[in-house]
């Protein structure tokens, strides 16, 4: 019994840091997935994939997990929609939208639906514009409109930019997530795609990069199974390097 | 007198802190067989949720002429400017707001656009808050036409706005963790004569300007 607490101090000592304090990163989160590099994705009104949340995730803080998809803006603001998981109020799965002005401050934050679990479509996309020039963007989960979605800019489509499809864990403030933080299972994203102009229509990106913002390199990857979907999870090769998807 | 406050201090710490491992060790004696045990952590607080947000891209200043091809694609017109007193925020519509910088003193840069007679010229951003956007200062702006209404609104973000200060021009990228912080480009302070000899090739490589944003 003597040894066996001997043990259980020296391990204690040797996690504390991990666990009281944590490594510090300004960024504050670990993102993995895909980042569209089709330039024909370029002025897209519209962004779409079908995403699998199979968890549960293992959170060994306050961190926060989020599955989405979303775009910078023409004008430089941000939206994104998807899974949020232990955010505010909810232990489990719930949908979020959010939004940033192009100075990169949150100027929109909605979740519902605390316990939301399975396959769902999310889209976000371009709806009207005012007289004064402002145009509202809205999400939608399985075609259906997101209450209190909507997001006003100054960018009817997404410009020179393409749009990401993300696992990601993150946590306020200055603390990193946990390294012992993981995401078993594997996150779905079949086909990233896009739409143009009024078109209805959604096609698939043509091309995708690794997206990461990770320091250091956590125990999860992305990669692709077959042309256009994307995979996120716990378990597989970590490289910590860039790449083609596809 | 300092010296005995920071060993008691150092020693307060320390008692914690082999409290706290004390703790550790009585709880890991203590557990039985089983599955393992997952920490669980409470749920955040409304103050404690994180921002998400996008990936962070390096934030790098342009350093050749085809690095501008896609702000010149979004943009109908690139001035140079003064913008010397805080934005107006007014209500649009219910739910909405918009920030109006006035930017003085407006002369066209690098042959982009055609700049309106008025000296004046208005800078519409949504949003009731992207005070970090536009601070009084000089300014080369790469901008977009609203619909023709005279209104302007920055092409890209901060992507289309360049300080310039003391003939050298900054730029810097949105900081979604922390918006009051710019983050500044690596390889700012170009003198302004080569920022604008960039962005002229930049535009004979694109001439295509972007059309109003009229729907």
């Amino acid at each position: 019994m003597l040894r066996r607490r001997v043990v259980t101090f020296l391990t204690a000592i040797a996690l504390a840091p991990l666990l009281f304090a944590g490594p510090a990163y300004a960024d504050s989160v670990r993102q993995i997935g895909a980042h569209s590099s089709d330039a024909s994705d370029h002025y897209a009104t519209g962004a779409r994939s079908t995403i699998t949340e199979p968890g549960p995730i293992q959170l060994y803080d306050a961190a926060q997990f989020f599955s989405w998809i979303g775009s910078v803006l023409s004008d430089g603001s941000f939206y994104q929609v998807g899974y949020g998981r232990h955010v505010a109020g909810c232990a489990s799965n719930q949908w979020f939208a959010q939004g940033f002005d192009p100075a990169g401050n949150r100027t929109l934050v909605v979740q519902a639906q605390c316990g939301l679990t399975g396959t769902h479509v999310f889209s976000m996309e371009y709806r009207q514009t005012s007289p004064d020039g402002t145009s509202e963007w809205i999400s939608y989960m399985d075609g259906s409109a997101l209450p209190g979605s909507s997001f006003f800019a100054r960018a009817q489509n997404i410009g020179s930019q393409t749009p990401y499809a993300v696992s990601e864990l993150s946590i306020a403030g200055s603390t990193s997530p946990n390294l012992s933080d993981t995401m078993p299972g594997i996150r779905y994203y079949p086909a990233l795609q896009v739409k143009l102009g009024t078109n209805p229509t959604y096609y698939n990106s043509l091309s995708a990069t690794v997206q990461r913002q990770t320091a250091p390199c956590p125990p999860y990857n992305a990669f692709a199974d077959g042309t256009n979907n994307i995979r996120a999870g716990s378990g597989y090769a970590t490289t910590c390097q860039n790449g083609s998807l596809w | 007198m300092i010296k005995l406050v920071k060993a008691r201090a150092g020693s307060i710490l320390s008692v914690t802190f082999l409290a706290l491992l004390t703790a550790s060790c009585t709880s890991s004696s203590t557990s039985t067989a089983g599955p393992p045990a997952v920490r669980r952590s409470p749920v955040p607080t409304s103050s404690q949720v994180a921002a998400a947000g996008p990936p962070v891209e390096p934030c790098v200043f342009p350093g050749s002429s085809s690095d501008f091809g896609g702000l010149l694609a979004d943009s109908s017109l690139v001035v140079r400017g003064t913008i010397d007193a805080a934005p107006d925020v007014r209500q649009t519509q219910a739910g909405a707001s918009s920030t109006e910088f006035r930017l003085q003193n407006v002369s066209q840069f690098a042959g982009q656009g055609s700049v309106p007679p008025s000296s004046t010229l208005l800078i519409d951003e949504s949003g009731g808050v992207p005070v970090p956007l536009l601070p009084p200062s000089d300014y080369v702006l790469f901008l977009a036409d609203v619909g023709g209404t005279g209104h302007y609104t920055v092409a890209d973000g901060m992507a289309g706005v360049f300080t310039v200060n003391s003939g050298k021009v900054d730029g810097s990228c949105p900081n979604y963790s922390d918006p009051q912080a710019r983050r500044e480009a690596v390889g700012s302070g170009v003198a302004l004569q080569a920022f604008e000899e960039l962005v002229r090739r930049g535009t004979r490589q694109a001439p295509g300007a972007k059309p109003s944003q009229a729907p």
